[in-house]
């Protein structure tokens, strides 16, 4: 019966040409707001721009993979004095169906500083985020990683290393239900046992009557006498609709979830030219530091990810993590070409790869572009390569803690490999430049930053665009700043909340 | 964006000399990496598809800019071919270390993510 409500409008068209209330995007917070709106009875689209994935057609191979869950097939990337490539799913469930499914709540310091800052306190009060995340948890069936079962061997080294220099971590809550440790959550999960609002929030609203559409990509918002009343643009895919324009309405209010960068851009290309539009775009940029152990760690077993340190999230501001990099994509980082590089791809079994995600202070910018779609400007500040640079010692440290005999260290300017602790000085030569380290950009914030202060925000504090009725944003762009921690759950948290208020 | 056959066969020939055929048991002999690479930059945006080709031509003509001679990648021996791409892998010039690392992470992916090759690998626990 929901079956049905999820569409490919490449086929079929669009189901509708008025309703209460259209998303834009099926991501985190675009399937958040859908599952409240839906449920309180209101006549709901999602409009999606990517496919929607049958999860038996999804395989092994990273290449195909991105080429066709991700955006811009995975070739996205944040310009400055280095290129830092950018991953966001674009896809029904959008980024929530090729990630880790790793659940944090929003930290209350943070929270605490949106509060006094930004003044969100109204608008995103404590206690109503609290139900919400409780709420989500339940639905999305928030679990730890389990010992033994889901877990695997470079976890196990993670959390001796991290013992071993006293940095406080745990096996990581996903959001799953029947994990088999496929280890192919960035491959879109083979089982749908990973809890992607495609596969959670999505459905609820289709139960409740919600349509959600796939290959329709919004580029417009049509605005009317200061009241956003509907969406324009192109139906996408290959199916005998694609390339039709489609107009949809909105009796009640348009919802742009479109994912950092894309709804910043939607709103400039819908004529909205607030002073702090498409500004503040920060994130977690992350890199990984390899060790090379002499038993085989085999990081293609268990879950996606299954340990995190996250003791030196107050202190340096980074969390690290273990993660089944797909094999291939772990081999280009594996030194060498030709025969030396042939015999370090048979020791691919051996290596465990441990990230960092650094809680930036830099701010980035984010503009439509002719050339190239979204343009993002991203530079880390020095202090940023400090902390990242101490950040990837201490992850060699640990490394050597659980018995690695080399460390591939990844950036340029100091050797390949470590081969003792004695070694480890060395990264204090590691130069602070961001173009010497491989780092990539995955959680994604700001753009549409909120605050009470029209003066200096998007949104306001119940994420209505500031000066336009019916125009909400809730999606991680409304984030005033960086979380520290893994953005989806707050994100859910953060649009249910807006969400139930403008259900009423 | 379509490849010339010329670029095409240049894909091959850097991606014999990154991963040698015989590497993971031969699995990779008879890839045809030209036509990968090719469909690669047909389905990318065209500035990264721009980016693909770009990268084939700074490995093949790099013999010119590093060492001064008019000779070309395929001109080399397999030694001096991976030689060659371990240079341009640590070059201090980023735009060519990052177009070098943007090659071999293209070839990687093209090549060593078929299933018998992750098998090999020992990836997944796939059977078979
Ligand atoms: C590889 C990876 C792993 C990650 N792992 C984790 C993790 O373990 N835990 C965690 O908390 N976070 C993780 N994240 C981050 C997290 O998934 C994202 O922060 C979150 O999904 C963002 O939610 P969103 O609603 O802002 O956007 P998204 O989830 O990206 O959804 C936006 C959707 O809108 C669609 N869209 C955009 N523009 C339009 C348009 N004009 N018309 C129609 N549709 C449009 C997009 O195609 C996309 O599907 C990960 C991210 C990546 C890339």
């Amino acid at each position: 019966m929901s079956a049905a409500r999820f569409i490919d409008a490449s086929h079929s068209g669009l189901p509708v040409d008025e309703v209460d209330f259209v998303i834009v995007g099926s991501g985190a917070g675009g399937g958040a707001a859908a599952r409240i709106l839906a449920a309180s009875g209101a006549r709901v689209v999602v409009l999606e721009e990517g496919p929607h994935i049958d999860a038996r057609t999804l395989g092994t191979n990273a290449g195909a993979s991105m080429a066709r869950l991700f955006r811009a097939g995975g070739k996205q990337a944040a310009f400055g004095r280095a290129t830092t490539p950018i991953l966001q799913g674009a896809c029904v469930g959008g980024t929530t169906f090729v990630n880790s499914a790793i659940v944090w709540r929003l930290p209350e310091k943070i929270l605490h500083h949106w509060h006094e800052r930004f003044g969100l306190a109204d608008g995103l009060p404590q206690r109503a985020l609290d139900d919400a995340a409780t709420i989500i948890e339940d639905e999305l069936s928030a679990r730890p990683v389990v010992e033994g079962v889901t877990s695997n061997r470079q976890d196990l080294l993670l959390r001796t290393g991290a013992n071993a220099i006293g940095v406080e971590g745990r096996f990581i809550h996903r959001y799953e239900k029947g994990c088999r440790g496929s280890s192919r959550c960035l491959h879109g999960c083979p089982h749908e046992a990973k809890q992607s609002t495609a596969v959670t929030s999505l459905r609820r609203a289709a139960a409740d009557g919600a349509h959600v559409v796939a290959h329709v990509r919004v580029r417009k918002i049509e605005r009317k006498g200061g009241r956003a009343v509907a969406v324009t643009g192109r139906i996408g895919g290959d199916g005998p609709e694609a390339g039709q324009p489609f107009r949809l309405a909105a009796r009640r209010a348009v919802i742009v979830a479109g994912g950092v960068i894309q709804s910043s851009n939607l709103l400039w290309r819908s004529g909205a030219r607030m002073a702090h539009l498409g500004r503040h775009f920060m994130s977690h940029p992350g890199t990984a530091v390899m060790g090379l152990y002499p038993a085989r760690v085999d990081a293609w077993t268990g879950a996606s990810q299954g340990y995190e340190a996250f003791g030196m999230r107050d202190t340096l501001g980074v969390k690290f993590e273990s993660i089944n990099v797909p094999p291939e994509v772990t081999a280009a980082r594996l030194p060498g070409a030709g025969a030396r590089f042939a015999e370090r791809l048979a020791e691919l079994p051996y290596v465990a790869n441990w990230s960092v995600a650094l809680r930036a202070d830099a701010e980035g910018s984010i503009r439509p572009s002719l050339w190239f779609g979204d343009l993002v400007r991203y530079d880390l500040v020095p202090h940023d390569l400090e902390r990242l640079r101490d950040a990837m010692r201490t992850l060699a440290s640990m490394h050597f803690a659980a018995g690695a005999r080399e460390v591939l260290t990844g950036v340029s300017g100091l050797p390949e490999t470590l081969r003792s602790p004695d070694e480890l000085e060395l990264f204090a030569r590691a130069p602070l430049d961001p173009r010497a380290y491989s780092l990539i950009m995955t959680h994604l914030f700001g753009g549409c930053r909120a605050g009470r202060d029209p003066s200096t925000s998007v949104v306001d504090p119940t994420l209505k665009v500031h000066g336009v009725d019916g125009l909400y944003v809730m999606d991680a762009s409304v984030f005033p700043t960086n979380t520290g921690v893994n953005p989806q759950h707050s994100i859910m948290s953060v649009a249910t909340v807006a969400a139930t208020r403008l259900a009423g | 964006m379509t490849l010339a056959a010329h670029e095409r066969r240049w894909a091959t020939v850097i991606a014999g000399a990154l991963i040698p055929p015989g590497a993971l048991g031969g699995r990779l002999a008879g890839i045809d990496v030209g036509a990968r690479y090719a469909a690669e930059c047909a389905r990318s945006p065209w500035h990264a598809a721009l980016l693909l080709r770009a990268t084939l031509y700074i490995a093949w003509l790099a013999p010119i800019f590093l060492y001064g001679r008019l000779r070309t990648f395929g001109s080399l021996d397999a030694l001096g071919q991976a030689s060659l791409l371990e240079r341009l892998l640590a070059h201090r010039v980023y735009v060519l270390r990052m177009a070098a690392m943007f090659l071999k992470l293209t070839l990687c992916t093209l090549v060593l993510g078929d299933e018998p090759t992750l098998k090999q690998i020992g990836a997944y626990r796939l059977t078979g």
